[in-house]
């Protein structure tokens, strides 16, 4: 006891040494880690504080901290809007919706595509598949709309050929989702499988020749081995997408959107822009924004916790 | 190499302390007090030349640089250098000026941040809008004018007496009598949005152009049922609108179904979305959808759109700015000579409505505005040079360009040449004539040269039956406060059910349900705001 006293501060000084050395070592390698560190703190971190306008009654001119505190005069003014329910209905239905139909279809997508044999055809079929995603949505729109029009749209021509009544698709409230999820489904789809296609030809090749001189048939094969392998990489996207619940992208919905066709398709950020043009109010968008921004931090928490309690895989 | 890390030092050291000093300084502007108030002439007898002005050029003796911040939505092009006229304006000003011209679809997004911030603003900015809830003038970017106006608005003051731009003065007068804005100023009853008919089309059918809305409606019937543009299909659309255009046929029921609210000659304002007659246009357009003579995709149809039909000469009749027709009828015929041919769509006199007189909608004179900044080293420079911009003389060089290329005057009349006319490679938006980047004017005449003589014709028939909506008009605090709250919900609501009445997804039976929700969403008190608008409007004239 008497011993290890005086030793205590010998060795905090010689830990301190050991960092001061280990910093020394790897100067270098920190100091290419501070821009990074840097762009963090100055456009990510230090802006968070602004979401206290959320709360104030910010004038133009008059800085981000001086306004007067207004309470949750912002979020009361959100809620008690007759169209409050309708854009959070329509944001968290277009989000499950291309959840439900975006978040399988490339792993099935890349299962496939490793299957393919010849190297050739599987180079041309990804690349081909992974072409849409760099479509700019203005484009797309508006491929949608070509397509999907009354006056000699693609689509129409086809349904009159097959003998059927001309569908009114870009005016009709009832078609915005599924024209929404699968325009979006067309377009992702292919780059969003490049990561699982990785994550397959990571899998030890091993397994499968074990596998198969057990016998295994083509899709017991995917089943118990290539999915299962893989399944962290999806629970980690999984999660992430989730975060995103909250967030449809605004230009999409915005250059799609008509007032014929609000009710399925006003979502919270074309609802807040359309609000806050009216009267440049930064502090109703941003208690908006922060009210999404919870929302959406509330998701990932919450699917951490259970793919965590269920899988032991997940994001921390 | 020690010298040279030596040097490297010395730059990243100096590079350090610009950046310090930048952001010092960047804290500093922030905390500076905010000059809104009356310009100091004491500062200005520095400057001298700004004194000697007197609405004509030059502006100043000595070449003056200012500032501005500004976007092109007039003509698209951005290219200053390029354009003699603005050269010629500056020359004959003697300014220097630092134009910053930023495009027209994304000029919010630059204008908004950077006034919300409002730092470092160059001495002159168009605030895109009317700054119509004064959050701008009440946070003191922008300095009062009125002291300038009364001593240099030489040109500006005249302008406002013109009765072309009448009432402009009041709409930019503050509800405490100031002045912070120099306005854009458009012309109220000339180019009004006109009912424009296939005249080709009405002559082969051998109906007259239709007075009241049942000979309006025959017609349509007519074009649908009769393949007018012989391509042995039934493709002709007898009324074509797109997005957001259809509800201007809320003027034949004398409502106003464009700003929603509409004050009559007793100055009694009620709003259109309610109007009993609002009903019967409903229940009129709805009868157009149903029978396939109003374009299926009214609600979302855009420019491409139109277009295209257009090119696919499938149009019978369209409701928009009678400036347009030329354009329609060179898309419908690219053979088509505007010098010489009748136009193929042309503007017709307002058809009699059920409801009141037969007119069109006018505009409002006022456009946007421009503010003089706080942070403006010489507003009386900017001032002056801001009104010289409202000179016959400016304004002309910005509609018909220079004397000598784009004109020659012969017999006190303006003769464009054949650069000018001919338009090779769009000559005239190349040269950015008609370019609202400066403080504008739109003067009487200014579309003249490129419209053919049948189109300025129902142009001065049509502006005789424009009637203006309710001006614009600054609102008081908490009459912002009751618009910020209701009226982007029911400008949602209208907006929707006009279209969900018109094409039958929900029938006029539930009108009254619909009447019910409106007032459920405060449409009262909107309408209470509108009154007090025209209320204070009234007692100022």
């Amino acid at each position: 006891m008497t011993k290890t006293k005086p030793a205590a501060p010998r060795m905090r000084a010689s830990r301190r040494e050991a960092l001061i050395k280990k910093i020394k070592r790897d100067r270098y390698l920190l100091a290419m880690v501070l821009p990074v560190l840097g762009y963090y703190v100055v456009f990510h971190y230090l802006p968070m504080t602004g979401a206290i306008i959320a709360f104030k009654d910010f004038k133009p001119g008059g800085g981000i901290y001086n306004g007067e505190w207004v309470g949750l005069k912002w979020f009361i003014q959100f809620f008690e809007s007759p169209y409050a329910f309708r854009t959070i209905r329509n944001t968290i239905l277009l989000s499950l919706y291309s959840l439900l139909f975006g978040f399988p279809i490339p792993i099935l997508f890349a299962v496939c595509i490793t299957e393919i044999g010849s190297s050739k055809i599987r180079r041309t079929v990804q690349t081909v598949s992974y072409l849409p995603h760099f479509i700019s949505t203005v484009v797309l729109v508006g491929m949608v709309s070509n397509l999907f029009t009354m006056n000699n749209g693609v689509i129409n021509g086809l349904i009159n050929a097959l003998g059927g009544e001309t569908v009114n698709f870009l005016q009709d409230p009832g078609w915005f989702r599924t024209l929404y999820v699968g325009s979006g489904v067309w377009q992702s789809f292919g780059f969003n499988s490049i990561i699982y296609i990785a994550a397959i030809n990571g899998i030890d090749p091993s397994l499968y020749e074990a596998a198969k001189i057990d016998g295994i048939r083509k899709y017991q094969q995917v089943l118990y081995i290539t999915l299962p392998m893989i399944s962290s990489t999806i629970i980690i996207l999984f999660i992430l997408q989730l975060g995103k619940l909250m967030s449809v992208g605004f230009e999409k919905v915005f250059l799609m959107y008509s007032p014929a066709v609000y009710e399925t398709a006003d979502v919270i950020s074309t609802y807040v822009y359309r609000k806050g043009i009216e009267s440049s109010s930064y502090s109703f968008a941003s208690a908006v924004g922060l009210f999404n921004s919870a929302i959406n931090f509330l998701f990932v928490y919450v699917a951490n916790c259970i793919c965590r309690r269920a899988t032991q895989t997940s994001l921390w | 190499m020690k010298k040279f890390m030596r040097g490297r030092r010395a730059i990243s050291l100096a590079l350090c302390l610009s950046l310090g000093a930048a952001a010092f300084s960047a804290c500093s502007g922030e905390g500076a007090p905010a000059s809104s108030t009356a310009p100091q002439p004491a500062s200005s007898d520095a400057s001298g030349a700004a004194f000697r002005y007197n609405g004509s050029s030059p502006v100043f003796e000595e070449t003056t640089t200012l500032s501005l911040l500004t976007c092109n939505s007039g003509s698209k092009t951005s290219d200053y250098a390029g354009m003699e006229w603005f050269a010629e304006i500056t020359r004959r000003a003697n300014v220097d000026l630092q134009i910053e011209c930023v495009d027209d679809s994304s000029y919010k997004d630059v204008l908004q941040p950077r006034l919300a911030a409002a730092v470092d603003l160059p001495d002159i900015v168009n605030i895109s809008g009317n700054d119509a809830d004064m959050a701008y003038i009440n946070s003191g970017i922008f300095i009062e004018l009125d002291d300038y106006y009364e001593k240099y608005g030489f040109n500006l003051k005249q302008r406002f007496e013109e009765e072309a731009y009448a009432g402009i003065k009041g709409e930019i007068t503050t509800p405490d009598g100031k002045i912070f804005y120099i306005p854009a100023m458009n012309l109220t009853v000339d180019w009004c949005r006109s009912l424009m008919l296939n005249m080709r089309w009405l002559e082969e059918l051998g109906m007259s152009a239709p007075q009241n809305l049942d000979e309006l409606y025959a017609y349509f019937k007519a074009v649908k049922s009769t393949d007018l543009n012989h391509n042995g299909e039934n493709d002709e659309i007898p009324l074509f609108m797109r997005s957001g255009m259809t509800p201007l046929f809320g003027n034949f029921w004398d409502l106003d179904l464009m700003v929603g609210y509409r004050a009559d000659d007793s100055g009694q304002v009620t709003c259109s979305y309610i109007d009993p007659a609002y009903r019967d246009c409903l229940a009129w357009l709805n009868r157009l959808y149903s029978e396939g003579l109003l374009y299926s995709e009214f609600a979302t149809a855009n420019l491409d759109t139109q277009t295209a039909l257009f090119h696919n000469n499938q149009v019978g009749a369209i409701f928009h700015f009678l400036s347009n027709c030329t354009g329609y009828s060179q898309q419908i015929d690219p053979e088509w000579d505007f010098e010489s041919d009748a136009p193929i769509m042309q503007p017709i006199l307002p058809p009699q409505g059920p409801n009141g007189p037969a007119y069109y909608y006018g505009r409002d004179p006022l456009g946007s505005c421009y503010g003089i900044t706080r942070d403006c080293k010489n507003p009386e420079a900017a001032f002056c040079f801001a009104d010289y911009c409202y000179s016959q003389e400016a304004a002309e060089l910005a509609w018909y360009g220079i004397e000598g290329t784009d004109y020659n005057v012969e017999n006190g009349e303006i003769v464009f040449t054949d650069v000018y006319l001919k338009n090779e490679d769009d000559y005239r938006t190349r040269m950015g004539y008609n370019c609202n980047a400066l403080p504008n004017i739109q003067i009487p005449g200014s579309y003249g040269a490129t419209q053919c003589k049948a189109i300025m014709q129902a142009n001065e028939l049509n502006r005789t039956h424009a009637r203006n909506p309710i001006g614009f008009a600054y609102k008081l605090d908490e009459e912002n406060e009751i618009l910020q709250s209701y009226s982007a919900d029911l400008k949602t609501y209208f907006d929707e059910m006009f279209i969900a009445f018109v094409t039958g997804t929900t029938p006029l039976s539930e009108w009254d349900s619909y009447l019910q929700n409106v007032k459920a969403m405060h449409v009262d008190e909107v309408t209470a705001v509108y009154q007090a608008v025209v209320d204070r409007q009234r007692a100022a004239q």
